[in-house]
């Protein structure tokens, strides 16, 4: 097969360009720990009232300074409602849900991370401004989906 | 100038064809069909966009029949998926029709696959416009949609399997005719897409023989990641079929139009 010179040219310009986003994005997740927030413990949905624990959904102190956070999902509310966290602490937030697939989302925070029935998602930040944050649900799950909202309030 | 010249095979020789004169009225009415359908969707998905942006901006208020999920519904899935569907396919066809001239031409297959096509599609429409299926055009389980959601997809889908059967067909007839001849470009472009097509669409027929017995309630669980997972496996590649039909139109129509030519076949084809 004949290919014109031009051709081989823009050909190699193509190939080392995704040649150099594949090293980008590997060095990116291997070496600097730049992965999507994923979800790989599992949970049984009809039990998640009664497992622990998301029976008492809520904050818990690791030590000063480092909080996990537990949440549920279910139509249409984010239970704790409110939350209280000390500014500056770092919360690893666990999120399950029992019905349909949510969205736990912080706006202006970075935490972003779709909810599955079944699975426990992970996400941490580090919540460095006092203030009230809004906590939403940016994955459609129904007839009230846009009344799914709960607030964080950091201080 | 072309003129005006009986059906020949002699078209074949030059390629591409698009700009004869050549017409064949009954293929025309096929290929027009298919456009028309991808346009009134367009128009209709486009139409209660339009009508959700004037409710929420308070400009207008809309009956409770048309409420937003199940109008943004509407609007993703006929303007994502049937207007995509239909256009592509009808785009393709055209290509073939085009450049594989064939006297007496059978279009039962192409037909078929038209009307089971229109039937998927009257058939998840009404639905969602019943307010039956308010899932978006993701439909992810276990958000739940009517049987008649599910069986309109599947039908969507099977119809252009048939179109692509057809379109495939055409092309062995081609290369059995003349197998020293390259098949034209338009075709070997148009054949090879309804293979991926068929290829990116087996994800969907997989989920619906998950989601239909489901939702028929002869099953009771769904696995939630599983049929995400194949959801996007289709709504991925979903993309590329625009891209090819524009591949299309930049490498043949586009040079034939204006007079230039295609730069290198063989890569085209790669």
């Amino acid at each position: 097969m004949h290919v014109h010179r031009y051709e081989k040219i823009w050909l190699a310009f193509g190939i080392a360009m995704l040649a150099i986003f594949l090293v980008t994005i590997t060095t990116a997740a291997v070496v600097e720990g730049f992965v999507p927030p994923s979800h790989v413990e599992s949970i049984d949905p009809a039990k998640v009232s009664s497992t622990a624990p998301f029976d008492h959904p809520g904050l818990r102190k690791i030590k000063t300074g480092v909080y996990e956070a537990y949440y549920v999902g279910r139509i249409f509310a984010w239970e704790p409602r409110t939350l209280t966290i000390p500014a500056g602490a770092r919360v690893t937030f666990f999120v399950t849900a029992t019905d349909v697939v949510h969205g736990f989302s912080i706006p202006e925070t970075g935490v972003n991370t779709m909810v599955s029935p079944g699975w426990v998602s992970t996400v941490s930040h580090t919540f460095a401004k006092a203030g009230t944050y809004l906590l939403l649900c940016n994955e459609y799950c129904g007839g009230g989906h846009q009344a799914m909202a709960a607030s964080i309030v950091v201080r | 100038m072309t003129t005006m010249h009986p059906p020949t095979l002699d078209v074949q020789k030059r390629d591409p064809v698009f700009l004869d004169r050549y017409t064949v009225a009954n293929e025309n009415l096929l290929v027009l069909a298919q456009i028309y359908t991808a346009t009134f969707a367009l128009a209709l998905g486009s139409l209660f966009g339009l009508l959700q942006t004037f409710s929420r901006a308070n400009f207008i208020v809309m009956p409770p029949e048309f409420d937003y999920y199940r109008m943004l519904t509407a609007h993703g899935v006929l303007l994502a998926l049937v207007f995509t569907t239909f256009f592509i396919v009808g785009l393709f066809q055209f290509a073939i029709y085009r450049t594989i001239v064939r006297p007496g031409r059978s279009l039962k297959l192409g037909w078929f696959g038209y009307a089971v096509m229109l039937l998927g599609t009257i058939m998840a429409a009404t639905s969602i416009l019943g307010g039956n299926a308010s899932v978006l055009y993701t439909f992810y389980a276990p958000l739940k949609a009517s049987p008649w959601f599910y069986f309109g997809a599947t039908f969507l889908v099977l119809g252009t399997w048939v179109v692509a059967a057809e379109v495939i067909e055409n092309v062995i007839w081609f290369k059995r005719r003349h197998a020293a001849q390259r098949i034209p470009l338009p075709a070997f472009i148009g054949a090879t897409t309804m293979i991926m097509w068929v290829i990116a669409t087996l994800g969907v027929v997989a989920e619906m023989a998950l989601l239909i017995p489901w939702s028929l309630g002869w099953t009771s669980g769904i696995d939630v990641e599983l049929t995400r997972i194949l959801f996007w496996y289709f709504g991925h590649p979903l993309v590329y079929f625009w891209i090819m039909g524009a591949y299309l139109v930049w490498y043949t129509i586009v040079p034939t139009t204006f007079g230039g030519r295609v730069f290198s076949d063989s890569l085209t084809r790669l």
